[in-house]
């Protein structure tokens, strides 16, 4: 028994009994042994690992060294998918280039290659990018009124979407009520674009399986409005003079995402006026309490705490409950919670308030994020 | 079962530990669906031949406890196209064209996810830099565009470019 080493790079292989092959000869039938011992590596399995990680830029590639001579990669004859795989490793930048290479390629890069797109609706040519692979998009404006049906044809293939700028209700449930494999979803309203999507115009999104990301960012039009009573004491039953107008959550706190990770909802007004609003994104957190990892949030009130349930300390039962509930002894939640300390919880501001979550954390919320108001 | 026989398209007989070739979804499957009990049962593998078969051993070897990569991370954007590669990786991919080439078709026959990503980088590395004179040049690709069909392209390209 002898062993022999493929090329430079080859681990041990140890010839069978019976086998007389030299090491480049493979024409007759042979029987080698690879075993997992990793005792006698080659050079290569010496370098650690960790150390290795290069750009692939710092690295010839057969094509460079010159190795090949006249060889040529037979590219073509490579299955579609795995020539669309290798053409979707490479930057959006360079698509211009090769769908100008035949007619094969720019039918795969059209058919195969996912992009990422930005859409202002005034300026970019909406019916060419509809029939493209859509992996990404970001809104800046999409108000234009546009045919019935998914905003993209194949809708299964957008994985995120962020919308930064005015987009109609209708172009919003467009683009993604079809858009079933979505993972991360931002939505963004500014107060001195009065005319923007409004959060609470969403559709349900129920649908949203896969959603793992959901960015809630809102300056509401009702920041304007002032209060008139200070924060403490009851203030959860505050009554403004100038009453804020009827403020519904949006309709997605109803929705449950099995799949959610991070939520995040920054709202920039005064929220903690409507207790039911607070209540519904509570609630929300709630239902997914075992699935997120982390939350941001800038709603929370120190007179949530009030609006919350003081007689129950166990939110581990709360799954499968709509009922919020509110932890005791909160105050030794920072310096007990050992599951807190291993995941490298960021937890500041006034606790009081946030207990209720805090709790709920405990286990599986790897950072929390507040901002009082 | 520590061992497995694998017969390539040559004939010749690879006897490997299954630890090894856990990467490959098709031999698991294989092995799952022949009942494979001992050791000196044999699973045919018709579309790879004895060299490539040896090549995709010795990247399974190397490989074989590298954990299974992450699918998602909720914090990091969608996605980045990446194209790091380790140094060993980058040594063991040196070879001729129709080797990579054969080395690529084996991995997807195999269904082993970690060297098809390695092949497929390597590729899309070529193409890199290139112009489209110089990508159907080293890929030795007929240019069958007309004038007109590449105007045309040049004009639905600007919805290509990242903003």
């Amino acid at each position: 028994m002898k062993e022999v080493g493929m090329e430079d790079c080859t681990p041990n292989i140890i010839l069978g009994d019976s086998s007389t092959t030299d090491d480049d000869d493979f024409t007759t039938p042979t029987t080698t042994t690879i075993t997992s011992s990793s005792s006698a590596s080659s050079g290569f399995l010496d370098s650690s690992r960790a150390e290795d990680d290069l750009s692939l830029e710092s690295v010839s590639s057969p094509m460079d060294g010159g190795q090949g001579g006249q060889d040529v990669f037979p590219i073509m004859e490579l299955p579609t998918e795995i020539r669309s795989r290798i053409l979707n490793l490479l930057p959006q930048r360079l698509v211009p280039c090769l769908r100008l290479v035949c007619r094969s390629w720019r039918d795969e890069i059209d058919h195969f290659y996912e992009f990422t797109l930005n859409i202002y609706d005034t300026t970019t040519n909406l019916p060419a990018i509809r029939r493209l692979r859509c992996r990404e998009c970001t809104i800046w404006k999409l108000t234009t009124k546009l045919d019935p049906g998914p905003l993209f044809a194949h809708p299964a293939y957008l994985k995120g979407v962020k919308v930064y700028g005015p987009m109609s209700a209708e172009n919003l449930a467009n683009l993604i009520t079809a858009s079933t494999n979505l993972e991360h979803l931002t939505l963004t309203r500014r107060a001195n674009y009065p005319w923007i999507l409004n959060l609470r115009d969403t559709p349900g999104l129920g649908n949203l399986s896969e959603l793992r990301y959901l960015r809630l960012n809102s300056e509401e039009h009702v920041s304007l409005h002032t209060r008139s009573s200070s924060r403490s004491g009851s203030d959860h039953n505050l009554v403004n003079k100038s009453a804020p107008p009827a403020l519904p959550p949006p309709p997605m706190m109803d929705c449950v995402f099995p799949k959610l990770k991070h939520f995040e909802i920054l709202k920039r007004f005064a929220v903690w006026q409507y207790s039911h609003y607070v209540t519904a994104i509570l609630k929300f957190v709630s239902r997914h309490y075992k699935t997120l990892r982390n939350i941001e949030l800038d709603l929370i009130p120190l007179s949530c705490i009030a609006l919350l349930n003081d007689d129950s300390s166990d939110s581990d039962d709360s799954s499968d409950s709509d009922q919020i509930v509110a932890p005791q002894r909160h105050h030794h939640y920072h310096h007990n919670n050992a599951a807190r300390k291993r995941r490298n919880s960021a937890i500041s501001g006034d606790e009081i308030g946030l207990a209720y979550l805090c709790n709920l954390g405990k286990k599986y919320l790897t950072s929390i994020k507040f901002y009082l108001n | 079962m520590p061992f497995v026989n694998l017969e390539s398209s040559d004939g010749d007989l690879v006897k490997v530990d299954v630890d090894v070739i856990k990467c490959s979804v098709t031999i698991n499957a294989l092995i799952e669906h022949l009942g494979l009990e001992d050791d000196n049962e044999v699973v045919p593998l018709q579309n790879v031949g004895t060299e490539t078969l040896h090549k995709v051993l010795a990247w399974a070897k190397h490989h074989k406890d590298d954990l299974p990569s992450v699918d998602d991370d909720e914090d990091d954007p969608p996605r980045e196209r990446r194209t790091d590669i380790t140094t060993w990786d980058a040594n063991f991919i040196k070879m001729e064209q129709i080797q990579l080439f054969d080395l690529i078709l084996a991995a997807n026959y195999l269904d082993i996810s970690g060297l098809l990503d390695l092949g497929c980088k390597i590729v899309a590395d070529m193409i890199k830099g290139k112009t489209a004179d110089e990508i159907r040049t080293m890929f030795n690709i007929v240019n069958d565009l007309t004038p007109q069909e590449q105007e045309q392209i040049r004009k639905e390209n600007e919805w290509c470019e990242e903003k």
